[in-house]
């Protein structure tokens, strides 16, 4: 709201402290005055009820007085002797000595002691004139009595029973006393016979303002009694005598002042003992209403201090209380204050482990554990922060690694690249000899093509000897292979010579040994068959010999017939071969045309080639320029990397301003 | 040796194992194929004769019912009868002296030459005298030993 | 030879070849001779005497006959007589050799006549008696049992079986 700023711009200026004593002091003013205008106010009370006592006892010496002047009347108008007045004049004079400033009756009791001074300078007057005399005192008095319940605030009494009292003190009893001593003066007169006419009616006037003064006492103490049943105790009986005294006092005035003819003298005594008892009576009532008064006056005065003091009490518990919870607030405040303040300052310098107590329940308490909360979260932002940062940090040493291996590629890259651009030229000048060589190529390939036409005819002749060579070859050869039959023949006889010549051998054996058993005849025999034995070992030499021969024969037969069959197979070869080479010629025409047609085909790859080597020469220029500018981007990512490392490790170093736990710090 | 008498041989040509045997025409009483019977008085005749380590194999076995005059009927597995033919005595041969005995405990009594081919004579009841002299022996052995 | 004077080179050869001839003779003479058939059999050479051995026969078919040793290989058919065969590298301990056919030496020494197979006959000899050695103790057992004599024939060392000692082991 617009209307607290000022409030709330002062407050902002102030410590928390001051705004506390501030605040306190400006609640304990209004607290301060309320007690004060309480006590104020009770006292006020207190002094009124106090005054009313004032008035009360201001009374007491006024009955006296009203007493003694009612007595004195009486006895001046009917030639007694009066009394002296001077006693209660003492009383009075005192008590308007003492009360007299405070209820500002100076005055008047001048005025009532001067008017009474007087009487008894009334020396030789008429009765009346004494009587008057008197009246006027007595009526001063009366005012005097009404003055000082006036000033003494007895007719503002607050309460209905001390007030009926009062006003029945005050404004019914003394009158009824007055009213009750005229009557009976009047009644004296008229027992007398020298009442005038008058006489009777003022008797009959007072009687009615008597009865009216009664009846309004009555009513009064009535009321006073019905609102406080305490009275009625103390009061109805005297006010029943007084009614009672009063009523017979009246009934007997009143019946005498009906007569129509004088009644006859009544006893003087009689009406006077009577007058006496209703003004004893009367008296008497006011001699229970004014200590009755005086006490329901010293009863309030009491109730009001006993209040003013429970409430002075109150206040005074309720203040300490107040004052007590209030600097109980303010320290828990503060002590809120101080302790988030203290965490606060410490989470500002860097220590995350601080932790606000949480000990109040009020918004103080919900601010330390959100700020605990928050703290909280800062250190697992710091912790993660942390991580990352070494992360990054670590990462941008990668970075610069790799860019570094990066910037090491790219130089190769350009190297390789200036390579391949050495290489494409070479190739460039490759292909044109490659053209040149094409062209060359063609002119042999029309050469082969002649040659190979010749080569043809040639292989044509060499055909057709060759097969008369091989129908000679295969007539040798049927010739070699009758003779190798032949010589198997041979061997087949061999054979059987050597089986001959074995079994010879044999026999020979035999017969040796026959020899040896025949004993001397034997002997020639023997020799004989040693011949026969030697001749049969010469048969098998021999045979064995020209088994050698024969088989060296048939080796060579073997040999020439197998040369001859490898001269056979080497012609159907050479057959085959010449064939075969009379199609490979014809391929060689073939090919030839087909290398002339090549070599064109050659020619215009080639000149396809060196746009194509051109090309690309071009786009190894463009390789290189952006390799170049690769490697400027590398430097740059390089620089940004370098930085990067320079930034994470600042970062890191505001990381380790921070202290966390321990256990969670990275 | 049967009846002395006659000149000619009626013999019974079978071979066992490739080898070529004749038994007399009267020593047998009859021949029944074999049918794969397994008997105590039926034997295999190359069991009884010895053969050795020699694998024999019978294309078609016969069992030949032997006359015994003391004993019992004897049956041998023969192979297949080749031949029944007369021969003369004056062809038989002997055994030669280094082999005799042993081949005449064994019932191989003579050898005819016929054909390049040597045609072995056995007695069989010879050849069962033998085997029972054994048999016996070795009972009596048996009986010694118990 | 120095050449003495007075005679010729052809009279001191003369009397050489004289003297030589007549020591000879009288080695001939003095010498009694012996005939040996020297055949082989399996690795080694043997003889035997030229008296044991009635002939030598090429190879004959032999008929096996049942029941017999493994060192009697059965029967051949000499000329119509039935001899029996002997397998004598059995008792030889040679390993049998399958160079062309074996032949079967017929033996004949008084009761025993048997036919003895051989791998081929080297030759058939005269030879002085007084070259058979005694054999050598260190032959293997088989051939000790046979072995009566040593001769030099040829270059080699010729062991001389007996036949008798050979009967001896064969007996049915």
């Amino acid at each position: 709201m617009k209307i607290c700023d000022p409030a709330i711009w002062l407050m902002h200026r102030l410590t928390y402290s001051r705004k506390m004593l501030v605040a306190g002091f400006f609640f304990c003013i209004p607290i301060l005055l309320l007690a004060y205008f309480l006590v104020t106010n009770i006292r006020e009370q207190v002094e009124f009820a106090a005054k009313e006592r004032a008035g009360v006892r201001y009374v007491t010496p006024l009955r006296n007085v009203l007493s003694s002047l009612l007595d004195q009347r009486r006895e001046s108008v009917l030639g007694e002797k009066s009394l002296s007045s001077g006693k209660v004049l003492g009383e009075l004079d005192r008590i308007d000595a003492r009360l007299g400033g405070e209820l500002a009756t100076g005055e008047f009791v001048r005025t009532f002691k001067a008017r009474l001074g007087e009487i008894p300078n009334l020396h030789g007057v008429s009765a009346r004139k004494i009587f008057d005399a008197h009246t006027a005192g007595v009526n001063d008095l009366l005012d005097l009595v009404v003055l000082v319940a006036d000033n003494s605030n007895l007719t503002l009494d607050p309460d209905i029973d001390s007030y009926y009292l009062m006003d029945t003190l005050t404004t019914k009893l003394p009158p009824l006393a007055d009213a009750l001593a005229r009557i009976d003066l009047i009644a004296s007169r008229l027992m007398s016979n020298s009442s005038s006419v008058g006489d009777r009616t003022d008797l009959i006037v007072l009687a009615g303002q008597v009865r009216t003064l009664v009846d309004a006492a009555d009513k009064n103490i009535r009321v006073a009694c019905a609102k406080n049943p305490a009275l009625s105790r103390i009061l109805q009986k005297p006010f029943q005598e007084m009614d009672a005294s009063v009523a017979a006092f009246l009934k007997e005035t009143t019946s005498y002042s009906v007569a129509k003819s004088p009644l006859g003298p009544l006893p003087q005594n009689v009406m006077s003992k009577d007058a006496n008892v209703a003004g004893e009576a009367v008296f008497k009532a006011v001699d229970i209403i004014l200590p009755a008064l005086d006490g329901l006056l010293a009863e309030r005065i009491h109730t009001f201090r006993t209040r003013m003091c429970l409430y002075m009490s109150l206040s005074f518990l309720a203040f300490v209380l107040g004052v007590y919870l209030n600097i109980g607030c303010f320290l828990s405040v503060r002590e809120g204050i101080a302790s988030i303040r203290d965490v606060a300052t410490r989470v500002a310098n860097g220590d995350l482990t601080a932790e606000a107590s949480e000990l109040s329940r009020d918004e103080l308490g919900e601010m330390a554990l959100i700020f605990n909360v928050m703290t909280e979260n800062l250190r697992a932002i710091i912790i993660t922060l942390s991580g990352v940062t070494e992360k990054v940090y670590s990462f941008a040493g990668q970075l610069s690694a790799s860019v570094d291996q990066q910037a090491g590629f790219s130089s190769q890259l350009s190297s390789s690249v200036t390579e391949i651009s050495t290489t494409m030229e070479e190739f460039s000048s490759t292909a044109s000899q490659i053209a040149n060589h094409s062209h060359g190529v063609v002119d042999i390939a029309e050469r082969t093509l002649q040659g190979t036409k010749d080569g043809a005819a040639g292989v044509e002749t060499l055909a057709m000897k060759m097969s008369d060579i091989s129908s000679d070859n295969e007539a040798s050869l049927r010739e070699i292979m009758a003779l190798g039959r032949k010589s198997k023949e041979i061997t087949r006889i061999m054979e059987i010579i050597g089986t001959i010549a074995n079994q010879t051998k044999l026999i020979a054996f035999n017969a040796a040994l026959e020899a040896a058993s025949a004993g001397e005849a034997g002997k020639r025999f023997g020799v004989v068959a040693v011949e026969i034995r030697r001749l049969a070992d010469s048969v098998v030499e021999s045979t064995s010999q020209t088994e050698g021969k024969i088989t060296e024969i048939m080796d060579a037969v073997n040999r020439l017939v197998i040369t001859s069959e490898k001269g056979s197979n080497g012609i159907r070869e050479g057959l085959d071969y010449s064939g075969q080479t009379m199609e490979m010629l014809c391929n060689v025409v073939d090919g030839a045309a087909e290398t002339s047609e090549s070599a064109k085909q050659i020619s215009l790859s080639t000149q396809q080639q060196q746009i194509a080597s051109s090309q690309v020469v071009f786009a190894l220029r463009d390789i290189q320029e952006g390799t170049r500018s690769s490697s400027e981007s590398i430097r740059q990512i390089n620089g940004i990397s370098k930085e990067l490392m320079v930034m994470s490790g600042d970062l890191k170093a505001l990381m380790g301003r921070f202290s966390l736990d321990v256990v969670s710090h990275i | 040796m049967n009846d002395p008498c006659g000149i000619y041989l009626n013999l019974f040509l079978f071979s066992v194992g490739g080898v070529h045997f004749a038994v007399d025409a009267e020593q047998a009483l009859g021949m029944t194929p074999y049918a794969g019977e397994t008997e105590e008085d039926l034997f295999w005749f190359h069991e009884e004769l010895g053969f050795g380590n020699r694998a024999v194999t019978y294309r078609t076995p016969t069992i030949v019912t032997i006359r015994m005059p003391e004993s019992r009927p004897y049956r041998v597995i023969i192979d297949s009868l080749e031949d029944i033919s007369e021969f003369s005595r004056h062809d038989i041969r002997l055994f030669p002296d280094l082999l005799e005995p042993r081949t005449l405990r064994n019932g191989m009594w003579g050898i005819l030459v016929k054909d390049d081919r040597m045609i072995l004579l056995v007695d069989f009841k010879r050849l069962l005298r033998g085997r029972t002299a054994v048999a016996a022996l070795g009972e009596v052995a048996k009986h010694e030993n118990m | 030879m120095e050449i003495s004077t007075g005679q010729l080179k052809s009279e001191l050869i003369l009397e050489e070849l004289k003297r030589r001839k007549h020591t000879k003779e009288i080695v001939d003479v003095e010498e009694e001779r012996v005939k040996v058939v020297i055949f082989a059999c399996g690795e080694n050479r043997y003889a035997f005497y030229g008296t044991d051995i009635r002939e030598i026969l090429p190879s004959f078919e032999i008929s096996w006959v049942p029941c017999l040793p493994d060192y009697l290989p059965g029967l051949i058919n000499v000329r119509g007589d039935i001899e029996s065969v002997i397998d004598i590298r059995h008792f030889l301990g040679e390993e049998k050799c399958s160079h062309g056919k074996p032949l079967i030496a017929m033996a004949v020494r008084g009761a025993f006549q048997s036919g003895i197979l051989i791998d081929s006959i080297k030759d058939v000899v005269d030879i002085p008696l007084r070259t058979i050695q005694p054999p050598l103790t260190t032959l293997n057992g088989a051939a000790r049992d046979l072995v009566i004599g040593e001769i030099e024939y040829g270059g080699e060392i010729v062991s001389l079986l007996d036949i008798e000692k050979l009967a001896a082991k064969i007996s049915l």
